[in-house]
């Protein structure tokens, strides 16, 4: 029955119910029917992505007894029984009831760009169709309130090359790019603060001034959606700026120092900061790319001492800062890489390379059950001996969190159809 | 469940149409495009004697009907019209509960095989086909919902279609192609449907021609749709109904046939006399003559300082200056405007502006090499040399097609070429002297899509050069259709043909060796001579299979021959059109890389016309910018009177287009007087965003990149012109209104304003130089009114005067091309 637990197109799901005759019972399923209903609370999205790939082998998935390839990492307890994680993972370790590890991921896309273009929107990627990333099309199925960019992008630190597109959804689906670091003292956001400190009645001066002679084109033709989509993008653009709070949730250092602490201060941290601040203004889906993870050299050394503990700190505190707010509940949490990293320790210097073939990501809220280990994977963590999942479901299971059908069909803008997730099922595993 | 939400639902009729609809929208077409030449020959002439048969739901309306009919011709057809075999039915490549058919009917023995088969998924329910009991077959009772089907109910029992799909069961649901009389020619009557004044529902219909010389009205078993249901809706049995006034097509699908039919919805006529339009050329009385058809007026012609600031942007990317401005404004020569053209097409920035079209339509990208950069930059002084030199565009095209990296030179000449461009791209500037520039062909075209997929070469050609979107065949992991399929893989076996060398050892390679530039051995373009194909012969799309023979001549100049031959449909319409559609930001055919016969072109004398003139004009890119530019056509006003401001593909008045994200950049550099910086370049090489070869870095948080990307300019990775994007978005204005970058440039030292107020004490003044600077013309009293009394109640003048150019940058006027 691996399959019932996996994905159930309706003709398993027909074969499983001519089973159910001969005696055997779903409760998964029927546990399914009622998480559902809670799902469509699924309002928010935080995705964390971890480019270069960060290796599961020393993180989620750490494997004693692999000999050589288990690497330097010792292991410690978690708040789930039995289930230990990396050594430099405390915070996370004390969290793992509030969130999904599910270490049973596989694919075969084993390059940076292939693989972070799947990861990134779900797809595997077409040299013919560029494929929106998941905040452009969050954004385009749940509306921020007034003034509100519905997707943001942050820079969460570390070198980072991974390439952000709304794709065939178009530039009007990008991201609010929030440029700069949010640790930094005068933190301030590319567009939305000048450098020079435009005040408020300045921009209204300008906006005033601008709707008196901007004039020249008033018999022009309606129709022409190039010329009213710029009005309409003009009159968001000075909502967004005149928005008090949009300006409040970019002001990080209303938050009181012990939380900013709590978080790490640093770039990642304080960009998980950012997001929960984000969220609770109203955008939809907040994208924080975390770099450095492409550990051909130094695996140990880096995880250890650069990788690993702001990332361990922010991610743990922005689940449990979620979670006490009551935001987990509408919000999914999601953090991945493109990939896992291999077994082997190279020669190179104790590196690790690509490992598409398995890798770990975690999930938290919408319903996501917490202290659940999803999948395991064989003795050195090559690959999974559960059934094994694609990053087209662990999208689609992101998506039906949100209350979105992974399946709904977009189209093109030379109009082919395309379905958000092409070949995808929502993991029934994570609500249940 | 957790998947209730993704289960298809029961069709509605709508949902059936979007399905047609995306089909005609999809590449489907573009497959059907190429397909059709082969599949329907020249009407043979011994036809004459034509048999015409009934229609098939007059002979198989009586429920006691005997005769059984053919499955290609009627029953795969009637699969389509039922909507079974759409993409989201049992079109699907996944099939649909269990049983698949082939997409739009294009492989019918396969459908056949399947529908004989039964699996053992559905064993419970019956076989698909009973043939001894025809009406017990599933695929009678699934349609009918005498058995649930998820699909719903297609069709009744008592139908002829019902009738149609029993009795060919009956007749024992044979298919063997050669038995099958074949479609020869497919047409819709009339040619073309005018609505005049009236709201009467007018029909098409069907018409097809067989070998076996029958003539049939399918007009029941065909599909149809409208490429503008606003315009015109058509019912399933092809009767059509006018909407808003305009003109669109009809398309109609039967067989693998694919034909359409202009409708014209006039603007209701209340006797008003069609306007004065003196003829500046033959374009205008091909335009003239579809609006009076449809009885829209064209606007007036432009006032001088509206057209001055179009050609400037159109032609060479750049705003004219404020000297530039006031000069031509003065001007009281008639021949003014013919002037201004000819001057600009003589510019330097024609060439840096249209080299970066060319380098958006070949795909000048990333993949050119590991550092794109300067290799992007020598492919685009490669283009621009020619397009300075103005060589015809046929041995343009011929640079690309047929480039070799020898170039019937020695190894030892071509390698001290190659080492000179490396050693000056590695140099100062990472910029070449011109030495690649004057080289005949782009082996760097080759080199860039080898590194992608051999697919790509297919694609990039056929789009670039013949206005085709071949995709379907790449993405879709199984033909639609064995000629298609074919076709698609016999034209790229030209390119196969086509092998890398390292120059050095005159070693052959399957690919390209590492990359060109990236070593110190560079690769070559050859073709080579070997018998590589057997399975797949070479073969031009929809013409001749190649011959070719080791040691004999390239192949590739057959295939070269073949698109600038006076009869070729692509070559000369799509490069016409394309410049078409960049001057009027839509194009005859629209989207204007995208040549099918589901998408007939709006004005086809008028394409027509302009394609043979430039070949007659032995393919003069210049001549053709020159006939499009000195017509009245595209020098109307924007302004848009009361008969054609809703129209937008018949030219009669100019459309507001913004302005490329490149061009944009510059204005805004131009008009505050304050250059980017582009990193270090030669002194002859202005620092422009035209002429920035490389496609802006993706994720670019960095600074220079990020407006580049935000107002769409394209990676070129799509083979699409739709890469290129003019969308409206939030991040443009937030970048307008509000970015450092902007904002700083206002009030920069060394700026336009800071130099304005210093020399001129006299506020109007100011506001006049400002205005013919970003807007080229003169404020009205109004305009300089307002803008005066905001200088005085500012804070100081110097922040006054800010706000004014502030505004300058942010009024619609500036961003969009007047």
């Amino acid at each position: 029955m691996a399959r019932s637990a996996r994905s159930v197109t309706r003709r398993s799901a027909m074969q499983i119910g001519a089973l159910r005759g001969l005696g055997l019972s779903l409760p998964g399923m029927l546990r399914l029917d009622a998480a559902e209903d809670s799902l469509t609370k699924g309002r928010n999205a935080i995705f964390i992505f971890l480019t270069g790939g960060q290796s599961h082998i020393d993180t989620w998935d750490l494997k004693p007894d692999a000999g050589e390839m288990k690497g330097e990492f010792g292991s410690i307890e978690t708040t789930v029984p039995g289930y230990r994680v990396c050594e430099h993972m405390p915070f996370l370790a004390k969290q793992v009831d509030k969130f999904t590890v599910l270490r049973s991921v596989s694919h075969s896309q084993g390059a940076h760009s292939p693989g972070q273009r799947y990861l990134q929107t779900g797809n595997r990627k077409i040299p013919s169709l560029e494929y929106p990333d998941y905040g452009a099309v969050v954004a385009r199925e749940h509306q921020a309130p007034k003034g509100i960019p519905p997707y943001a992008l942050l820079p969460g630190g570390g070198s980072n090359s991974a390439p952000y597109s709304s794709g065939y959804l178009g530039v009007a689906h990008g991201p609010f790019t929030a440029l700069g670091d949010p640790n930094n003292k005068d933190y301030s956001v590319r567009a939305l603060t000048t450098p020079e400190g435009s005040t408020l009645e300045e921009l209204e001066s300008r906006r005033r001034l601008l709707s008196r002679v901007d004039t020249a084109f008033a018999g022009a033709d309606v129709r022409n959606a190039e010329l009213t989509g710029m009005d309409r993008s003009y009159e968001q653009a000075f909502e967004i700026l005149q928005s008090t709070s949009v300006r409040k949730a970019f002001q990080i250092d209303a938050e009181p120092a012990e939380l900013r602490e709590k978080y790490g201060r640093n770039t990642f941290g304080q960009s998980c900061l950012l997001a929960r601040r984000l969220v609770e203004a109203g955008t939809r889906c907040v994208s924080i790319y975390n770099g450095g993870w492409d550990t051909h050299q130094n695996n140990f050394s880096d995880l250890k001492n650069t990788l690993l503990p702001p990332w361990d700190q922010g991610l743990a505190a922005l689940i449990a800062d979620l979670h006490d707010r009551g935001l987990l509940e509408n919000t999914i949490v999601w953090c991945t890489g493109e990939f896992g990293r291999t077994p082997k320790i190279n020669d190179m210097g104790a590196g690790r390379d690509h490992w598409a073939r398995a890798m770990s990501m975690v999930y938290a809220g919408c319903g996501i059950r917490g202290g659940n280990i999803i999948g395991e994977t064989d003795r050195t963590a090559s690959e999974p001996t559960t059934d094994p999942y694609s990053p087209d479901d662990a999208a689609a299971s992101f998506y039906h969190a949100l209350g979105i059908d992974p399946h709904r069909e977009y189209h093109t803008r030379d109009g082919r159809p395309v379905m958000i997730v092409q070949n995808g099922t929502p993991i029934s595993e994570l609500w249940s | 469940m957790i998947e209730s939400n993704m289960v298809t639902k029961p069709l509605s009729l709508a949902s059936r149409l979007s399905c047609t609809r995306s089909f005609r929208e999809g590449c489907v077409r573009a497959c059907i495009a190429f397909l059709l030449p082969i599949l329907l020959l020249p009407p043979d002439r011994s036809l004459a004697a034509e048999t015409a048969i009934a229609v098939a739901s007059d002979r198989w309306r009586d429920a006691k009907v005997t005769e059984t009919p053919e499955f290609r011709r009627h029953v795969v057809p009637l699969f389509s019209k039922l909507g079974c075999n759409m993409r989201n039915c049992h079109g699907s490549f996944q099939g649909q509960s269990g049983f698949r058919l082939s997409l739009f009917g294009f492989e019918p023995d396969l459908d056949q095989k399947e529908l004989l088969e039964t699996d053992e998924l559905s064993s419970g329910e019956g076989p698909r086909i009973n043939l001894k009991s025809p009406v017990d077959s599933l695929f009678l009772r699934k349609p009918t919902s005498t058995d649930d089907h998820e699909g719903g109910q297609r069709m009744k029992t008592d139908s002829w279609q019902y009738n149609v799909l029993r009795q060919w069961v009956a007749g024992g649901g044979q298919f063997e192609s050669a038995r099958e009389s074949k479609l020869v020619r497919f047409e819709l009557q009339p040619s073309e449907l005018v609505f005049a004044q009236s709201d009467k529902p007018q029909a098409v219909r069907a018409m097809a021609w067989f070998d076996d010389g029958t003539v049939e009205d399918v007009t029941c078993l065909t599909t149809f749709s409208s490429n503008d249901d606003g315009i015109a809706a058509v019912s399933v049995d092809g009767e059509v109904k006018a909407g808003l006034t305009g003109d669109t097509a009809i398309i109609a699908q039967y067989s693998g046939g694919v034909a359409s039919v202009q409708v014209l919805v006039p603007v209701p006529g209340d006797g008003e006399i069609f306007p004065p339009f003196p003829l500046h050329n033959r374009v205008d009385e091909f335009v003239a003559g579809k609006l009076r058809k449809l009885n829209i007026h064209p606007s007036n012609l432009s006032d001088d300082d509206d057209f001055l600031r179009r050609a400037y942007v159109d032609v060479i990317g750049t705003l004219p200056t404020a000297d530039e401005t006031r000069h031509f404004l003065r001007d009281r020569d008639p021949e003014k405007r013919a002037r201004l053209i000819d001057e600009l097409l003589d510019r330097p920035e024609y060439a840096m502006y249209w080299g970066m079209k060319f380098s958006d339509w070949t795909g000048n990208s990333k993949y050119i090499s590991r550092n794109p950069q300067q290799w992007n930059w020598v492919w685009q002084q490669w283009i621009e040399d020619k397009l300075t030199h103005n060589m015809p565009y046929d041995e343009f095209v011929y640079g690309f097609v047929c480039a070799t990296s020898l170039e019937g030179r020695s190894r030892e000449e071509f390698l001290a070429e190659a080492r000179q461009v490396k050693h000056n791209i590695s140099g100062r500037y990472n910029y070449d002297d011109g030495t690649y520039a004057k080289r005949r062909t782009l082996d760097l075209y080759w080199i860039n899509v080898e590194r992608r997929s051999p697919d790509t070469l297919v694609l990039q050609t056929a789009n670039s050069f013949l206005g085709l979107r071949l995709e379907c065949a790449q993405c879709h992991n199984h033909p639609f259709d064995r000629w298609t399929q074919k076709d698609f893989e016999g034209f790229k076996s030209i390119f196969m043909l086509t092998r890398f060398c390292d120059p050095k050892t005159g070693k052959e390679e399957k690919s390209l060796p590492r990359g060109y530039g990236d070593e110190d051995v560079q690769a070559g373009v050859l073709w080579r001579y070997a018998s590589i194909i057997k399975n797949t012969p070479p073969k031009i799309l929809g013409g001749d299979v190649l011959t070719y023979e080791e040691g004999g001549p390239d192949p590739r100049v057959a295939l070269w021959e073949w698109m600038r031959a006076p009869e070729n449909p692509y070559f000369a319409p799509s490069i016409v059109n394309r410049i078409w559609a960049a001057y009027f930001g839509v194009g005859i055919v629209d989207p204007p890389d995208d040549f099918n016969l589901g998408n007939p072109p709006s004005n086809p004398q008028l394409l027509d016309w302009l394609a043979s003139d430039f070949r007659e004009h032995g393919f003069d890119l210049k001549h053709l910018h020159r006939t499009i530019l000195n017509s009245r056509t595209y020098q109307l006003s924007w302004r848009p009177n009361d008969s054609n401001r809703i129209d937008n593909r018949n030219f009669s008045h100019a459309r507001l287009r913004r302005m490329p994200a490149e061009v944009l950049m510059d204005a805004i550099s131009q008009v505050t007087g304050v250059a980017a910086d582009y990193g270090r370049l030669p002194a002859d090489r202005p620092q422009r965003a035209i002429g920035q070869a490389s496609p802006p870095v993706r994720y670019s948080l960095n600074r220079s990149g990020y407006p580049m990307e935000i107002f769409g300019r394209p990676a070129r990775e799509k083979t699409c012109d739709c890469e290129r994007s003019n969308e409206p978005s939030v991040a443009q204005a937030l970048y307008l209104v509000n970015d450092a970058e902007v904002i700083s440039k206002l009030s920069d030292p060394k700026g336009r304003l800071t130099k304005l107020l210093q020399s001129t004490a006299d506020d109007g003044k100011v506001i006049e130089e400002l205005y013919l600077a970003a807007l080229s013309r003169i404020p009205t009293d109004d305009e300089r009114q307002i803008q005066m009394e905001h200088v005085a109640q500012a804070q100081s003048r110097e922040s006054g005067m800010r706000d004014v150019l502030w505004s300058l940058l942010n009024v619609r006027e500036f961003l969009f091309i007047r």
